[in-house]
C-alpha cells in the first residue's frame, strides 16, 4: 500500500468542503447507483434484487440444463404475489405505481430486468415476456383493453390463476419483416383475419413466441384478409378459444428455462372486443411496443452482463494459479476492470433510455444493440478470463454466454435495430430522406 | 493428386458419409484406422514425412471438423499418441485421454504418471469427445525439449485446423441460408447488413487459414511465438465466424436444428482450452524477450 497517496489518505488531508467535494469512499456500484435514483425506484431496485438472489439464483442452473424440471408458472404466481407481474397496470387495476410510471414508463421494467436476468435470464425472459404481452393492452391506448382486459387479467392473477401474456408478432415468412418498415412493406403475411359477423376469424402461424406454451392471454397481430401488414390489428387471444393450438417449443442454446413456441390459428373466432386499438391500428402498436421493450432487452443484456462478471469476479477470488489468487495478477486485474467500464456504459445507456418522457425508436434500438454488443463481449472476457473453467455449465459462466447471444437477435436482430436507428435518427438530423434502399 | 488433396478428399467422403450420420466414436476411429491415417510413417502428424503429412493432416482434420469439431479433436489426439506412444495434454488438459495411460504436458514435456483425471463435464461444447484435466501426478520423465516445442507446435495447429473446419462448414450453412431465406422483399444475402456478417465471417476465415497454412509448411521451422499468435487469433476469429453465421440465420440460428448453435458451442469450447486471453499474451510477450 502507498502510504498517504491513496485517494482516502488524500482526501482526509483537505478541509470540509474540500472533503464534501471529493468522494473516495470504496461503496459497490450497486449500492452507489441505487443512490442516484428517486425514492421509488431505489425501492423498487431493492426488491427487484432481493426477489432475483432469493427466487430466481437458486433455480438459475437447473433451469437451463432441466428446463422441463421447472415449474415457470409456479415462478410466475411467486413473482404475481409480489406484485411484480402486474406493474404494468397502474393502481388500481394492477400493481404499478402511477407516480413511478408518470416519472418514466421504463424506468421500472429496465431495474427489474437488469437484476432478474443478473440472476438468470431464462427466468427473467419468461417473466417480462408477461410483461411484453400485456404491453399492447397499455399502449394501444384503447379505454377498454385497460379497463375490461387488464382489470380482468389482474383479477385473475389476483386469484392466483397464473395468467401469463405472450407478445405474438413473429411468423415464418416474416421476421424481421414484422420489426421493419421496408420489410413490412414486402412482406409475405401469413396471419390473416376476416370479419365476419360479431367478430373475426383469424387463420395462420406464428413462431418463436416467448411464453407461447405457457401463456394463457396473447396479443397477437394479423392482417385484413388480402391486405398487408399496413393492415396489422391486435387482437387478444385466449387459450381456451376454438382453433388456437400450441405447436412445437425450440429447442434453443439458451434462456432455455422460457419456451419458444409456435402458436397455430385455425378458425379461430375472436369476438369484436376483442380487438385492442383500432382496427389496422396493429402495425403502430407493434412498433411502440417494440420502442418500450428493446430498452428492456437492453437492460436483460446488462443483467446477464452483470451476473457473468460477479460470477467470474468470485471465480478469480478462488481460484489460485501458481499458489496466487487469480484476481492478485495484474492482467486479471485489467480485464476485470475493462468488463466493469463496459457494464457501467450498458447501463447508463439503458437508464439514459428510460429518461425520456416517452419512450422513441432511436434510444430503444440503440440501447439493445449496443448493450447486447457489449454483454456478448463481457461474457467472452470472463469465458477467456477464466479459461477452461469458463466453458464449464457448474460456473454459470457459459450459460451467461449462451443467453446473451439470444439479445443479439430477438426484439429484432441487431442488425435491424441498426436500421431503425437510421430510419429513427439520420433523417431527422441529417435529413437524409432516401433511407430505405440498401 | 498430391498428398494434401488425397488426405482432404478421403477424409470429406469419410466425414460425409460417416461421421454426419452420428455413429459412434469408437467404430468411427476403428475406419480412421483402416483408412490408413493413424499409419505412424504416413498417417496423420507423420514425424518421417512431417513436412508433406502437416499440410496433409491439417486439411484432413478440417475435413472431419465440418461434420463434428468433437470427433476431429479425438483423430488429432490419438494421431499424436501414434507417433509419441503417449497421449499428450496442453497446460494440464488432454482431450481422449484414457486415465489409466500417462500424459506427456506440453510444453514443459513432462511425462506425468499417478494423476488424478478430472473430466471436465457438463461443459457447453465438444460433447462427444472427452477433455480431461490432470491434477497432481508425478513426474515419470522428461521428454527431448525439441521434441515437446514440436508436438506442442502440432497440437495448437491441430485444434486450430478443427476449430477452422467447423467455422467454414458454419459459413457454408449461412452462405446456403441467405440464398433462400426471403425478407425485405429480397433474398437476405442481398441485404448490406447480410453481405457485412458473411464478409467479415469470409475474411477471419481466409486469414486464419493461410496463417495456418504458412505455418504448417515448414512446422519444424516455424517460431513458436508464430503458433502462439496462431492460438490466439485463430480460435477467437473462428468463433466469431460462427457467431457471425448464427447472426445471418437470426432466430432460426439461435435453434439446435440448423447446427449453428452447437458450432458456436464448440468454437467458444475450443477457444476456452489454456492458455488463453490476456495470459496468453503475456506468455507471448514473454517468448519474444525469450
Ligand atoms: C428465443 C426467441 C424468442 C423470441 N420471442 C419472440 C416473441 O415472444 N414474440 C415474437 O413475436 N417474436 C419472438 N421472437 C422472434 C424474433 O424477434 C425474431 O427471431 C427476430 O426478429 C429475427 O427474425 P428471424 O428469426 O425470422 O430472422 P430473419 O428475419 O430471417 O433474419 C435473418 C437475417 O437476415 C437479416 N435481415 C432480414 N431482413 C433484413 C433487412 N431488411 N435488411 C437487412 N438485414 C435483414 C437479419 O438481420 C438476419 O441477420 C423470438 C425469437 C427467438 C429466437
Amino acid at each position: 500500500m502507498v502510504k498517504g497517496l491513496s485517494p482516502q489518505e488524500a482526501r482526509a488531508r483537505l478541509n470540509l468542503i474540500g472533503r464534501f467535494l471529493y468522494d473516495a469512499r470504496a461503496i459497490d456500484l450497486w449500492e452507489r447507483d441505487t443512490k442516484t435514483l428517486p425514492w421509488i425506484f431505489r425501492r423498487l431496485r431493492r426488491k427487484y434484487r432481493k426477489f432475483a438472489q432469493e427466487t430466481i439464483a437458486p433455480l438459475a442452473l437447473k433451469s437451463d440444463s432441466d428446463p422441463h424440471q421447472i415449474d415457470v408458472k409456479e415462478i410466475f404466481l411467486k413473482a404475481a404475489r409480489e406484485g411484480l407481474e402486474t406493474e404494468l397496470m397502474p393502481y388500481p387495476i394492477g400493481t404499478g405505481n402511477p407516480i413511478a410510471l408518470a416519472k418514466s414508463f421504463l424506468l421500472g421494467p429496465i431495474l427489474k430486468a437488469e437484476e432478474f436476468c443478473a440472476a438468470c435470464a431464462g427466468i427473467g425472459l419468461a417473466l417480462l415476456a408477461h410483461d411484453l404481452g400485456i404491453a399492447p393492452l397499455f399502449i394501444s391506448g384503447d379505454p377498454k383493453a385497460t379497463f375490461k382486459w387488464m382489470r380482468r387479467i389482474y383479477g385473475e392473477i389476483l386469484n392466483g390463476e397464473p395468467a401469463i401474456a405472450a407478445f405474438a408478432i413473429t411468423e415464418p415468412e416474416a421476421g424481421s419483416d414484422a420489426e421493419e418498415t421496408l420489410g413490412a412493406s414486402r412482406a409475405r403475411v401469413g396471419c390473416k383475419a376476416q370479419r365476419v359477423k360479431g367478430g373475426w376469424v383469424l387463420n395462420g402461424r406464428k413462431v418463436f413466441i416467448s411464453n407461447g406454451r405457457v401463456a394463457k392471454w396473447i396479443t397477437l397481430f394479423a392482417a385484413l384478409e388480402g391486405e398487408g401488414m399496413e393492415s396489422w390489428t391486435c387482437f387478444l387471444l385466449d387459450k381456451s378459444m376454438k382453433g388456437l393450438s400450441v405447436g412445437r417449443s425450440e429447442r434453443k442454446m439458451g434462456q432455455r428455462a422460457a419456451d419458444a413456441t409456435e402458436l397455430v390459428l385455425e378458425d379461430v373466432f375472436v369476438p369484436e372486443d376483442r380487438v385492442i386499438g383500432p382496427v389496422r391500428g396493429g402495425w403502430a402498436i407493434n412498433r411502440n411496443v417494440l420502442n418500450y421493450s428493446r430498452p428492456v432487452v437492453g437492460a436483460i443484456a446488462l443483467g446477464i452482463a452483470r451476473g457473468a462478471f460477479e460470477r467470474c469476479l468470485e471465480f478469480c477470488h478462488k481460484h489460485r494459479l501458481n499458489d496466487r489468487p487469480l484476481v492478485s495478477y495484474r492482467y486479471v486485474q485489467l480485464e476485470l476492470a475493462d468488463m466493469l467500464i463496459k457494464i457501467q456504459a450498458m447501463r447508463a445507456m439503458v437508464w439514459q433510455a428510460a429518461r425520456y418522457k416517452i419512450p422513441f425508436q432511436t434510444a430503444g434500438s440503440a440501447a439493445k444493440v449496443f448493450c447486447s454488443d457489449m454483454a456478448w463481449e463481457v461474457c467472452n472476457q470472463a469465458m477467456k478470463l477464466m479459461e477452461e473453467n469458463g466453458f464449464l455449465h457448474c460456473h454459470g459462466i457459459e450459460k451467461a454466454a449462451r443467453d446473451a447471444r439470444l439479445t443479439q437477435i430477438y426484439e429484432g436482430t441487431n442488425q435491424i435495430n441498426r436500421l431503425a436507428v437510421v430510419e429513427g435518427q439520420l433523417n431527422a438530423e441529417f435529413n437524409i430522406p432516401d433511407f430505405y434502399e440498401d | 493428386m498430391n498428398i494434401v488433396e488425397a488426405f482432404a478428399r478421403t477424409a470429406k467422403i469419410f466425414a460425409e458419409k460417416e461421421v454426419s450420420q452420428g455413429k459412434a466414436p469408437q467404430v468411427l476411429l476403428a475406419k480412421v484406422q483402416e483408412l490408413g491415417f493413424f499409419d505412424k510413417d504416413y498417417g496423420i502428424w507423420s514425424l518421417k514425412n512431417l513436412g508433406e503429412t502437416a499440410l496433409a493432416s491439417y486439411a484432413l482434420l478440417k475435413e472431419l471438423a465440418k461434420e463434428d469439431a468433437s470427433f476431429a479433436l479425438m483423430v488429432h489426439s490419438v494421431a499424436i499418441n501414434n507417433q509419441l506412444g503417449t497421449y499428450v495434454a496442453l497446460e494440464r488438459l488432454a482431450v481422449h485421454l484414457n486415465g489409466k495411460n500417462d500424459v506427456i504436458n506440453l510444453p514443459a514435456g513432462e511425462v506425468l504418471t499417478d494423476f488424478t483425471a478430472f473430466e471436465l463435464v457438463p461443459r457447453m461444447g465438444l460433447k462427444r469427445c472427452r477433455l480431461i484435466r490432470i491434477e497432481g501426478g508425478k513426474t515419470k520423465e522428461k521428454i527431448e525439449r525439441s521434441k515437446a516445442l514440436l508436438f506442442t507446435k502440432i497440437h495448437i495447429a491441430g485444434i486450430c485446423a478443427v476449430a477452422l473446419g467447423s467455422a467454414e462448414k458454419a459459413l457454408s450453412i449461412a452462405k446456403r441460408y441467405s440464398e433462400e431465406r426471403y425478407q425485405g422483399g429480397k433474398v437476405i444475402k442481398e441485404h448490406h447488413a447480410v453481405k457485412i456478417l458473411i464478409g467479415e465471417a469470409l475474411k477471419n476465415i481466409r486469414i486464419s487459414s493461410m496463417a495456418l497454412e504458412r505455418a504448417l509448411e515448414n512446422l519444424r521451422e516455424t517460431p513458436m511465438t508464430d503458433l502462439l499468435s496462431l492460438w490466439e487469433h485463430v480460435r477467437p476469429a473462428c468463433a466469431n465466424t460462427v457467431s457471425n453465421c448464427m447472426q445471418v440465420l437470426g432466430g432460426y440460428g439461435y435453434m439446435e436444428d440448423f447446427g449453428i448453435e452447437e458450432r458456436l458451442r464448440d468454437a467458444l469450447t475450443l477457444r476456452g482450452l489454456p492458455p488463453t486471453g490476456k495470459r496468453l499474451l503475456i506468455l507471448l510477450e514473454e517468448e519474444v524477450y525469450g
